[in-house]
């Protein structure tokens, strides 16, 4: 990014850059000249505070930074993914059937076999130990193999054919075991099936689930082979473990270590989704991603709908030191989506070192976090209105909602909300905009509003399998563009591995109390261990 | 009297039959006897029928005559449908300006004997009246149940109505007097009811059985002793692998249906889950029996009819069996003494599903052997000889045919339905 020669420029832009309202003013037709179509989702940015002359400056950015020719080493499966040579081919897991080369062809062979798997035990043809039928699925899986699948299967449940309706599909993520303590409590574990979801099938936090469920099951069956037959299903880029692990080969589901764990949800990680929704709705959703990457792969840039929200972010952090994104979906079926989104862009773009290694002085990836818009108005807006933070939002609805022909009751009071939904998000990303301005104001200072956080919208027709494929894929390449400019590798996570190491090391200390090693630690830790298991000896109370 | 039988079930022939037999001129628009895929085998009934139709009272066919009762035996899936189904009649009537009858006689919605009578009223026909009759009609044992019923059972409000019928049906109420008459409403919920709690005392003696068959409990004995209380009775306490019929289970939809359990799950729900858990059962077994290694085997199916004394499988546990088989590549190999062409017709050629000739035969060389319909012709066979042919000795009797001591002796594994031995 430093040695582009956009760079004084942008500069020079922001410094000066009016406020939106005056933007606006100065602009007649900005609504319509700042919005673009791409894969049926409309990218409203009329809101941010960008010119024309920006626009074109952030697009001599992109290419000075080789976006284009890092897009086509992404798309060809090349190893972008530096620092662990290898390829960042999420969009291999997208591309149709009949169009897979050679190559990608092992795509379409897991999907078979997911689908082979998802119509057994739909179809009860699965069994558990005892000759049932399965009726509850759990996911065992964290970070990109929880956080996808949970958010779709959430995201599109009134999409679930009839098959999918009669399964109950779970998900436990937490190394403390808490929702599996909820989920074995009421769980039959003669008709409960487990899906162990990790690429390297080794995540700590996910196999820690994984044994406790092998010892729960081992309580009610005593033959450990029948019992690992009927009621695991394995998800990983590492066969061998899972075999290590006791998963009999029909048991696994393969995907590749060119699938990054936060892009894994198009792969065989999908499997919950399959599931809960149907394998139909699941293609439906690769469908839609797919629609992206073409766009993402051929749309001029300044007409490219990532690129733009790429760009964007971009403007607001390193030009207009906004380090705060947030998250805004007017859709209570997204409540998942700022969660997704908070692993995507901080654990893709959270790097301060570049990519031949040296230390950048310059901001990344912001801070993003968010919420169900509507319910966040309750809660942080207060901030995002009249704080002292600038923050950039993303608002997130889709136009149409409750239209299906089917006859269900109370349908004209829930288009009703609807209607009332979307009345709130075009409110409040124009009081964020203009302040005061939008409305006849106040006198009063605490009833100021200063206007001016830039916001941008991203419009469905409907939210469905497709639309969210989109939407999803959109992010992805957002966060590849933008890591481009920057210049880092988005598809690493050294920054999660230290911590690991030390619980390591930590967890036989605080097995031993008043073990020497316990000195090693520092004074801070070393006491608040002393004060656990000070605790934990008197089980009583004080 | 002129009636006309809309409807080709076992009971539309029946009840043709039993009012041929008294004299009624009766007709039906079918043109064979017993055609139109009535999967029965009723010979007593097919005797009659013939007769009947030699004398001239049972024609078939005709379409043109006026007939004094339409009898409505066919299952239709709405009022409308229903409408259309009598409209012929109910527009002669209308010219005749004679009295005339419907009387419907399937389980119905309750409300639509009224809905109907409403509905001929506005159309001018109201000299058309109709009546709710309920047959109880047991496969196996149509006839008798029409000319010897226990009680019969007449939804009207209208005196001229009974009147009428009482002359019909009295033929058949003889020896004492068991016309039982109601308005249609309680008369359409009766008919529900009397299947719901025959539904729910089998349901009710399976969740037993699961109960007896964890803790070492012969059903058998808590079936007799809970029989002998007259509070009870014996009727319908037999645990098994599963209830079906298709008019039973229809009756029970329907009344499922009226108590409206979409929101929370009611009585009856869990009497079609037991039911259905039931028909999965022997299945179950055999899996754990083989540690889910199931598949390249082979099993019997002794029965697939889903009551004795039928030829109708709708509802069987045995198209249950035969599916969860087949799908984890077990071989089939099915016997039944009458339901075989009916099982074939409607699953066809499948790979891994055989048909044999004999029980003997189809237990030959399988690893498994699976009662589902309690046939006499099972009851006494040489169950050593059919053990020597096996594969593997297990027996898995759905219907507690078999002693567990005499078997056990034979040196089966034997396991029935809550006989204390679980597998």
């Amino acid at each position: 990014m430093k040695t582009c020669q956009a760079l004084p420029a942008l500069q020079q832009c922001a410094a000066s850059i009016p406020h939106l309202r005056d933007l606006f003013q100065g602009q007649p037709g900005r609504g319509q000249a700042l919005q673009l179509q791409g894969a049926g989702i409309t990218l409203d940015y009329s809101k941010q505070r960008v010119s024309t002359e920006v626009l074109e400056l952030l697009v001599q950015l992109a290419q000075q930074s080789g976006l284009e020719a890092e897009r086509e080493r992404l798309f060809a499966g090349e190893a972008v993914n530096r620092t662990e040579k290898r390829a960042a081919w999420h969009t291999a897991l997208r591309v149709p059937a009949n169009r897979q080369s050679p190559s990608q062809a092992c795509v379409e062979e897991q999907l078979q076999r997911m689908s082979r798997l998802v119509d057994r035990i739909q179809s009860g043809v699965w069994r558990g130990f005892s000759g049932k039928r399965i009726t509850d699925v759990v996911n065992l899986g964290v970070g990109g193999s929880d956080l996808g699948p949970l958010m779709v299967t959430h995201g599109l449940r009134e999409y679930a054919n009839a098959a999918a309706q009669g399964l109950r599909v779970h998900f436990a993520s937490t190394i403390d075991g808490s929702q599996l303590f909820d989920l074995l409590d009421h769980l039959n574990p003669e008709t409960s099936l487990f899906i162990i979801s990790s690429k390297s099938f080794s995540t700590i936090d996910t196999l820690s689930n994984a044994d406790t469920v092998r010892s729960w099951l081992s309580s009610h069956c005593e033959d450990e082979a029948l019992m690992l037959r009927c009621h695991f299903i394995g998800v990983s880029a590492a066969r061998d473990r899972m075999t290590v692990w006791g998963l009999p080969q029909d048991n696994q589901l393969h995907f590749w270590d060119w699938v990054g764990g936060r892009f894994s949800l198009w792969s065989v990680i999908g499997l919950p989704i399959a599931l809960a929704l149907g394998m139909s709705a699941f293609r439906q959703l690769l469908s839609g991603a797919h629609a992206m990457d073409e766009h993402f792969r051929t749309a001029p840039l300044s007409q490219n709908l990532p690129v733009m929200l790429a760009l964007l972010g971009v403007w607001n952090v390193n030009f207009l030191d906004i380090r705060a994104h947030a998250i805004l979906p007017y859709d209570g079926r997204l409540k998942y989506f700022p969660s997704y989104l908070e692993q995507l862009e901080m654990e893709s773009n959270g790097k301060s070192v570049d990519q031949q290694g040296r230390a950048l002085d310059y901001s990344t990836c912001p801070v993003l976090w968010g919420e169900i818009g509507a319910n966040a108005q309750h809660a942080f807006y207060q901030l995002l209105h009249q704080g002292t933070q600038s923050v950039a939002s993303d608002f997130i609805l889709a136009a149409c909602r409750y239209d299906a022909p089917g006859h269900y009751a109370h349908q004209e009071p829930l288009r009703a909300q609807h209607q009332l939904n979307i009345a709130n998000c075009l409110a409040q990303s124009r009081v964020l905009a203009f302040g005061d301005a939008a409305v006849e104001s106040e006198n009063s200072p605490w009833q100021r509003y200063p206007g001016n956080q830039p916001s941008s919208t991203l419009l469905l027709k409907r939210l469905d399998p497709v639309s969210l494929g989109a939407l999803i894929a959109a992010y992805e390449h957002k966060v590849f563009v933008q890591a481009v400019i920057w210049n880092i590798n988005p598809f690493d996570q050294w920054g999660v591995e230290l911590g690991k190491q030390v619980a390591l090391q930590l967890q036989p200390l605080l097995r031993q109390p008043g073990s020497s090693a316990m000195h090693e630690l520092d004074d801070s830790t070393r006491t608040l261990a002393l004060r656990i298991q000070q605790q934990q000896a008197c089980k009583g109370g004080e | 009297m002129n009636v006309r039988v809309l409807g080709d079930s076992l009971e539309a022939w029946a009840l043709a039959g039993a009012l041929a037999l008294t004299g009624c001129d009766v007709s039906m628009s079918q043109s064979e006897l017993l055609g139109g895929g009535a999967d029965t085998a009723e010979p007593d009934l097919l005797q009659l029928l013939e007769k009947q139709q030699a004398a001239g009272r049972l024609r078939l066919g005709r379409q043109q005559g006026a007939a004094d009762l339409l009898l409505v035996t066919r299952r239709l899936p709405s009022l409308e449908a229903l409408q259309r189904a009598v409209q012929d009649f109910a527009d002669s009537g209308k010219a005749s300006g004679q009295p005339r009858l419907i009387a419907l006689t399937q389980s119905v919605a309750i409300g639509t004997t009224d809905a109907l009578q409403s509905w001929l009223d506005e159309q001018g026909a109201a000299n058309v009246r109709v009546l709710y009759w309920p047959a109880f009609v047991q496969a196996g044992r149509a006839l008798e149940s029409i000319t010897r019923p226990e009680r019969i059972l007449l939804g009207t409000c209208d005196a001229a109505v009974e009147r009428v019928m009482r002359r019909l049906l009295s033929p058949f109420n003889r020896s004492r007097d068991t016309l039982l008459v109601m308005p249609p409403k309680e008369a359409e919920l009766s008919k529900l009811a009397i299947n719901g709690m025959l539904a729910t005392r089998v349901s009710y003696m399976n969740e037993l059985a699961r109960l007896a068959e964890d803790k070492g409990i012969d059903i058998e004995q808590v079936r007799q002793g809970m029989g002998t209380d007259s509070r009870i009775g014996f009727q319908y306490l037999y645990p098994g692998c599963g209830f079906g019929g298709e008019a039973f289970l229809e009756t029970l939809s329907q009344l499922n249906r009226e108590l409206g359990h979409q929101r929370e799950p009611g009585l009856l729900s869990s009497v079609f889950k037991i039911n259905e858990q039931q028909k999965d059962l022997l299945f179950q077994k055999f899996w754990r029996y083989f540690g889910a290694q199931v598949a390249g085997r082979t099993v019997a199916l002794w029965g697939c009819a889903f009551k004795p004394n039928t030829s109708a499988v709708e509802g069987s546990p045995a198209l249950t069996l035969i599916e969860a088989l087949l799908s984890h590549d077990v071989n089939v190999q099915v016997y039944d003494p009458m339901a075989m062409p009916v099982l074939r017709r409607r699953l066809g050629p499948l790979p891994g599903l055989s048909y044999l000739d004999s029980a003997e035969a189809a237990a030959q060389g399988t690893d498994a052997l699976m009662l589902v319909t309690e046939w006499k012709e099972f009851w006494n066979l040489d169950m050593a000889a059919v053990l020597a042919g096996m594969k593997a000795p297990l027996l898995l009797d759905g219907r507690n045919v078999f002693e567990p001591e005499r078997m056990h002796e034979l040196g089966w594994v034997y396991s029935g339905v809550g006989r204390g031995v679980s597998v």
